[in-house]
């Protein structure tokens, strides 16, 4: 830590390396834009760069990180929001085969896909942290910059949600 | 309208009316963490405890199970940019801040001056390097007798704006010895004409002509860490 701190550039490519794929991954969740997700990741590590000398420590540096994607993130969107009409988002959304995009799929996979195709943003954004990165409660009200409850009850609803449309075809998941 | 032992309302078969809020909240809302592992220790010995005794949360586990196993099966998302993108951000990381140079010292020289105090050896040959190089600024690499503008490790940028001649951007290895650089320098006819930046860069000059080609066997250097334009009619 005292490395990064410093600024090593060396210590902040290790660091890099380490967090990018699980950046990557959860920007790509969250956009579910391939072509942006890579300036978002670069606007975000550039972003951590400067602000190194004045991390505090209180949470862990990946934390940390995953909070500035957020936010670099949650403004990329906004401006691509504001150019980009709502056919076009569906559309994009539409083409989009989830995130295993390019692979084949079972009809489970496709049904789990489309399903978290049809949530929220943010509570997407909470199954991925929390199923597949496999971060708590409290991490992700300081990734997200909400209250603890509220991530409970993203979660909560969203779960319900995934449940209720594979209930349907609960024998071939389950 | 039956209650049975866990606290649910079993009389239509597929529905489960909580009859404790507890269960249906705290519980209920726990479990995906719960799963993970990603609770307190008081946390994971009331969910153990409560699943164990009740059905519908049991069975509520079971299926959560099974919905993460199923999301975590999904695979990856489509590959993004490897090694490339590290380069890239690279050169973003020591090219120069797009704030005036001059908003930028105080900031530089405070952040400069706390990693020195951290660490004496990291900064006398960070310090000692910088000196060393400051005697090349502004002045062709091959001269043998520079004049020194600025002995401190940290150059203060508030005179005249020699950094809009750079064209290039270099960062040395921290063990580079001064002769190792001069001699990097020297090959390509490259002069350095300001920094350090607060990533410990140096802004140069080319000479004209193949500066693709100066770059390239800047970069070959032993002493060179990295070598970019900062132009954007080069590479």
């Amino acid at each position: 830590m005292p490395r990064l701190r410093a600024q090593d550039l060396r210590a902040f490519e290790e660091l890099y390396q380490l967090v990018r794929p699980r950046l990557a991954r959860f920007v790509l969740n969250m956009t579910r834009r391939p072509e942006l997700a890579e300036d978002i990741i670069n606007e975000t590590m550039l972003a951590a760069w400067r602000a190194l000398p004045d991390f505090k420590g209180k949470s862990k540096v990946s934390t940390w990180i995953f909070a500035i994607a957020y936010r670099t993130a949650v403004r990329a969107a906004k401006r691509i929001d504001s150019a980009v009409s709502m056919e076009d988002r569906d559309e994009v959304e539409d083409n989009a085969d989830g995130p295993d995009h390019g692979i084949e799929t079972s009809k489970k996979t496709k049904l789990l896909n489309k399903a978290i195709t049809e949530l929220s943003d943010d509570h997407r954004l909470v199954i991925e942290l929390t199923y597949y990165q496999d971060l708590g409660y409290r991490e992700i009200a300081q990734i997200m910059n909400c209250p603890v409850d509220t991530v409970k009850t993203r979660m909560f609803h969203a779960r319900r949600h995934l449940k209720a449309r594979l209930n349907g075809d609960k024998s071939d998941w389950l | 309208m039956g209650i049975n032992q866990t606290g649910y309302d079993m009389t239509d078969s597929n529905q489960t009316t909580p009859k404790s809020t507890q269960c249906d909240h705290s519980v209920q809302e726990l479990l995906p963490w719960y799963l993970s592992g990603q609770l307190t220790d008081d946390e994971m010995a009331f969910v153990a405890a409560h699943v164990q005794c009740c059905a519908a949360c049991a069975e509520d586990y079971a299926s959560e199970l099974a919905l993460r196993a199923a999301y975590r099966d999904l695979g990856e998302p489509a590959a993004l940019g490897g090694k490339a993108a590290w380069a890239t951000l690279q050169a973003q990381l020591v090219a120069p801040s797009p704030r005036p140079w001059r908003g930028r010292v105080m900031p530089m020289m405070r952040r400069g001056a706390a990693t020195l105090g951290r660490n004496r050896r990291v900064a006398a040959v960070i310090g000692a390097q910088a000196a060393a190089i400051c005697l090349l600024i502004a002045t062709p690499a091959s001269q043998p007798n520079p004049v020194p503008r600025d002995a401190s490790p940290y150059r203060g940028l508030s005179g005249a704006p020699v950094a809009a001649n750079a064209n290039s951007i270099v960062m040395f290895h921290p063990d580079a010895r001064e002769a190792a650089i001069r001699s990097a320098l020297t090959a390509v006819g490259a002069t350095i004409v300001d920094g350090p930046t607060e990533g410990r860069a140096y802004l140069l000059r080319l000479p004209s002509g193949d500066q693709r080609a100066m770059l390239a066997k800047l970069r070959r250097q032993p002493a060179v860490a990295l070598a970019e334009a900062v132009n954007s009619d080069m590479p």
